[in-house]
């Protein structure tokens, strides 16, 4: 049973106590365990941990695009309070259309070789309700200016542009509103990207384009996972200078996913740390970097050099990741603890708030009222 | 540790025995394993079940009876029953297969581990012979090959063996090629071992899984091409049992006696079906390996 | 490949037959050994042999009492018209079959499909086209059902009351362009057995790499966006996963061209399709050797020229492949 802090604001997206196996042919992988955390709206939530830890799984989970052999045992994934556990196909596939946008890790792959990324593009554009796209072109008329979803909002066009638009018209407000969104993610020459193979541009750009391809959706959600991670330094700090600006102007409530602690100190707002399947801390970033309470977060930040601290050396964490056919008993993190006793081997611990908007799942601080 | 063993054969055989235990297990490999061996059955069992003679036993007044009790398959325009010539006839068809690639097999793996592993002129020119086999169609250059050596079971045996060779030597010079860059390789230079035996004895047995299951794949097709072209005309000679032949008889009664074409068609079917199935499941089988 | 008919030719059969006719006589004989350089060492008459067929002069068809080239380019519309049918069925069922399989990976239309493929590939092209001369001609006939012809490429007297201008030797194209409807329907009857034979061979083969490529794609990360932009179904099949899958399976088509090649000769003979397999086939009863040889020529030159096709083909669906 876990609990999270509440909040004045509206939780988003709620995801309680989510079980996932896999069924392989090795055996069961117990690869979630009892996840839980909310992304509240507007706000950026970190989901760090290192690779394997379930957290690209959880990403997946939420969209519903896990492979045939995962199977979801327990647990709820609400969206705006609707339950994508039990949905159908087309509801699905509507709400990544209109309201879940997610980004992946490698922009090589994760295009389609033979078609341009115009195509690509204004495919999901183009999933856009026609009145919508009536609205806005209609809009762009009357405006006269190329502002994109923006001018779309009075309501007075809407009734007016109600009746659907030729196929033509469509594809061309659906041209330029990909041209909008090249150019939000500050891609130089627009038109011209749009006519181009994936494999004609650079990795940075390749993944602005998917960028792109989220942002023209217009999400309320918008999943980052591990965007910046098949990407030269350099390149990445392109790409989260383009975040920073886009998180502020455009982009809604975010669940960014990285086991990188650099990108989170700098775009997040809160943090969930994972390990191992389970969710061991929730904190506000600062607090997070300030106070880290459960003892894998501790290892991580002594593990990772932070400019501005003092530099005492690097400790890794001992030991290795475990084996999620046959997870250790009780606390997943136990057999790598400094500080692990006996509870820890037996009873695996909840997650609780210790603090103003801290929660950690750890025996070392016992149980306290919410 | 290398000087030890003397071959990496017996690594192999090792291997095979495994992979005939993986054999057994899926569902319709097994089905076509087992009729490819009843049909290898039939083959060696033929003349033992059927008497010889029933080729020969030429006996006007039963010609073209339908399939009856008596007769399961019909009788042909000979009087012979079409059941017990067919049975003999598998044995003709099924040695002339397995000769073929065995032949063609042969051929075509030391070929292609020499000239892969010695390289040089002789590797290219061998490439370059082995291209032009390639840019004709295999039945055609059979068909050319076959009327240039004249009638007889034993070119037509030759024929399909010219055309198979080929591609045989291809597959294997590409695994030598990679294989003979491995160290043990060196090792084995290193001791001074000549180079006929460092191919022989370890270079062909770790490089020959490809060429095998391309064998076992090609079983199939050669029968096909064995009785069309029988059908045609080349090979035995008008009242040997063979497949091919039997449906070149059967074609002028197509429509009075459909059972003369349909039986010996039915056979060549499921001894092709038969062997592609085990072909299939043992390429399957051995696919991870294959990725070497 | 001029090498194999050379060395065939020359070396397995006497030089001079090739380009005797009925009409050489003795004394004629060192006129067309000098003619030909047939005395001269290999080389020199290789290249004599070179240029004689980039003349034209393919040798002397005595069965035919032709010259094999003009023979052979006679029967040629026949035989491109049949392997272009084959090649439409293929095309038109091997495809979509392919796909099905794949997306319905180990379910039942995968198993069906799997099952035709092996069937296909296992059955003797000339018996599938005694067959199906059987059921579709004989059987339907005794069964009072409209029938399709047993053989020929068209009926004879219908031609002669409705002939067909030659514009490219193709029936059905033809007589369609030309507004012969007649002859188009019997040309199109004639047709359909003889292509569905050629071709159900080489229909398994393609269904299957098409499904294996297919089910390889399907697992790929960009069908994994396209999914989870919210695309339906169907087409992030058809927009993302199929042209990536074609790719393999046209390299597999330029090789299955050649099998409907090396079929021709079966089927021709099976159906009297007068191309130039039957043709070829024939040559053999009356030990034509320069017929033959001829045949072989221009197959593989078909050969050489689908390939080359193919790998055009190629830079249309891969625009990561530059010439």
């Amino acid at each position: 049973m876990a609990s999270e802090p509440h909040n004045t604001s509206e939780a988003l997206l709620q995801v309680t106590n989510v079980r996932l196996d896999f069924h392989t042919y090795a055996g069961e992988v117990k690869a979630l365990d009892g996840v839980t955390f909310t992304v509240r709206e507007g706000e950026v939530l970190g989901l760090v941990g290192e690779s394997g830890c379930g957290k690209s799984v959880t990403a997946s989970a939420i969209v519903g695009l896990l492979p045939e052999n995962a199977h979801v045992s327990e647990g709820e994934i609400l969206l705006e309070g609707q339950n994508l556990r039990n949905i159908s196909h087309k509801e699905m596939r509507d709400i990544r259309a209109h309201k879940v946008a997610m980004v992946f890790q490698d922009p090589t792959t994760f295009l389609n070789p033979v078609l341009t990324i115009g195509k690509q593009l204004e495919e999901v554009v183009l999933l856009t309700t026609p009145e919508r796209l009536a609205e806005i072109a209609a809009a762009t008329k009357a405006s006269k200016d190329l502002k994109g979803e923006e001018s779309a909002k009075t309501t007075e066009e809407k009734t007016q542009a109600s009746s659907k638009l030729s196929r033509f018209e469509r594809k061309k407000v659906a041209r330029a509103l990909s041209v909008d969104v090249l150019n939000q993610v500050r891609l130089p020459d627009p038109d011209r990207i749009l006519r181009q193979y994936p494999h004609e541009l650079s990795g940075g750009m390749r993944q602005r384009c998917m960028i792109a391809m989220a942002l023209a959706r217009n999400p309320i959600l918008f999943i980052a996972d591990e965007i910046t991670t098949a990407l030269d330094v350099t390149v990445q700090a392109q790409i989260l200078e383009l975040l920073r600006e886009l998180k502020h102007k455009v982009l809604g409530s975010t669940l960014l996913i990285t086991h990188d602690l650099g990108v989170v100190a700098e775009l997040c707002d809160r943090v969930a740390v994972m390990y191992a399947g389970n969710i061991v801390e929730i904190a506000e970033v600062n607090e997070l970097f300030a106070n880290p309470l459960h003892p894998y977060t501790q290892g991580l930040m002594r593990a990772v050099p932070i400019i501005g601290r003092p530099l005492a050396g690097l400790e890794p964490i001992q030991g290795s990741v475990p084996d999620l056919i046959h997870p250790p008993a009780g606390c997943r993190f136990h057999p790598r603890c400094p500080f692990a006793f006996e509870k820890c081997k037996i009873e695996k611990p909840p997650l609780i708030q210790r603090g103003e908007g801290h929660s950690v799942a750890c025996h070392l601080y016992g149980e306290k009222k919410p | 540790m290398m000087t030890k063993r003397r071959s990496s054969w017996s690594a192999f055989t090792a291997e095979l025995k495994f992979a005939g235990h993986l054999l057994t297990q899926n569902k319709l490999v097994l089905a076509g394993t087992i009729m490819a061996v009843a049909v290898l059955l039939l083959a060696m069992l033929g003349p033992i079940i059927v008497s010889p003679s029933a080729a020969t036993n030429i006996d006007t007044s039963q010609r073209l009876i339908p399939p009856s009790f008596q007769h399961w398959f019909g009788t042909d325009d000979y009087g012979r029953d079409l059941f017990k010539v067919i049975i003999l006839s598998i044995r003709l068809d099924v040695s002339a297969m397995l000769e073929i690639v065995l032949a063609g097999l042969f051929i075509g793996s030391l070929l292609g581990a020499f000239s892969g592993f010695i390289g040089g002129k002789l590797d290219e020119g061998l490439m370059r012979i082995t291209d032009i086999f390639f840019s004709i169609p295999s039945m055609i250059l059979a068909l050319a090959v076959a009327a240039a050596l004249g009638t007889g079971i034993n070119n037509l045996i030759l024929a399909i063996v010219v055309v198979q060779w080929p591609g045989y030597t291809r597959i294997l010079r590409g695994q030598v090629l990679a294989e003979k860059e491995r160290l043990y390789v060196d090792a084995l230079r290193a001791l001074k071992i000549r180079r006929f035996r460092i191919i022989i004895w370890h270079i062909i047995p770790n490089t020959i899984y490809p060429v095998l299951v391309q064998a076992t794949l090609d079983f199939g097709q050669v029968i096909l091409t064995f009785a069309g072209l029988s059908f045609l005309g080349f090979g035995v000679s008008a009242l040997v049992p063979e497949l091919g032949r039997l449906i070149t008889a059967g074609e002028l009664y197509i429509f009075q006696a459909p059972w003369l074409i349909a039986f010996p068609g039915l056979t060549i079917l499921g001894i092709s079906l038969a062997f592609n199935l085990m072909g299939d499941g043992i390429r399957d089988i051995l696919d991870p390996r294959l990725r070497r | 490949m001029t090498f194999i008919t050379f060395v065939l030719s020359q070396v397995l059969l006497d030089p001079v037959s090739l380009y005797m006719t009925e009409r050489t006589r003795e004394a004629d004989i060192p006129l067309l050994i000098a003619h030909y350089h047939l005395n001269d060492p290999w080389p020199i008459r290789y290249v004599v042999y070179l240029r004689s067929l980039l003349t034209g002069d393919w040798g002397y068809s005595r069965s035919l009492s032709q010259p094999v080239l003009g023979a052979l380019m006679g029967r040629f519309p026949a035989t491109v018209e049949l392997a272009i049918a084959a090649g439409l069925w293929i095309v038109a069922l091997g495809i979509p079959l392919g796909i099905i399989s794949a997306v319905r990976n180990n379910r039942l239309p995968d198993h069906v499909s799997r099952l035709i493929a092996l069937i296909g590939v296992s059955t003797p092209v000339f018996w599938l086209g005694l067959l199906l001369q059987l059921v579709f001609f004989y059987f339907f006939q005794q069964w009072g059902l409209p029938y399709l012809p047993s053989g020929g490429r068209y009926d004879v007297t219908l031609m002669l009351q409705h002939p067909v201008t030659n514009i490219t030797g193709l029936l059905v194209f033809d007589s369609l362009v030309t507004g012969n409807f007649i002859m188009a329907q019997d040309a199109l009857a004639h047709l359909i057995l003889p292509s569905f034979a050629l071709g159900f061979v080489d229909l398994g083969v393609i269904m299957r790499i098409m499904r294996s490529s297919m089910l390889e794609v399907l697992r790929q990360d960009y069908v994994t966006l396209a999914r989870s932009k919210g695309l339906p179904e169907r087409v992030v099949i058809l927009r993302h996963a199929l042209k990536n899958a074609m790719i393999p399976t046209v390299t597999v088509g330029g090789i299955a061209v050649a099998t409907l090649l090396a079929g021709a000769p079966l089927t021709e003979t099976v159906f009297a399709w007068p191309g130039m397999g039957r043709l070829a086939v024939a040559a053999i009863g009356t030990n034509d050797a320069p017929l033959i040889m001829g045949f072989t020529l221009i197959t593989s030159l078909m050969l050489v020229l689908v390939n080359l096709t193919v790998d055009i083909l190629y830079a249309f669906l891969d625009p990561r492949i530059k010439y």
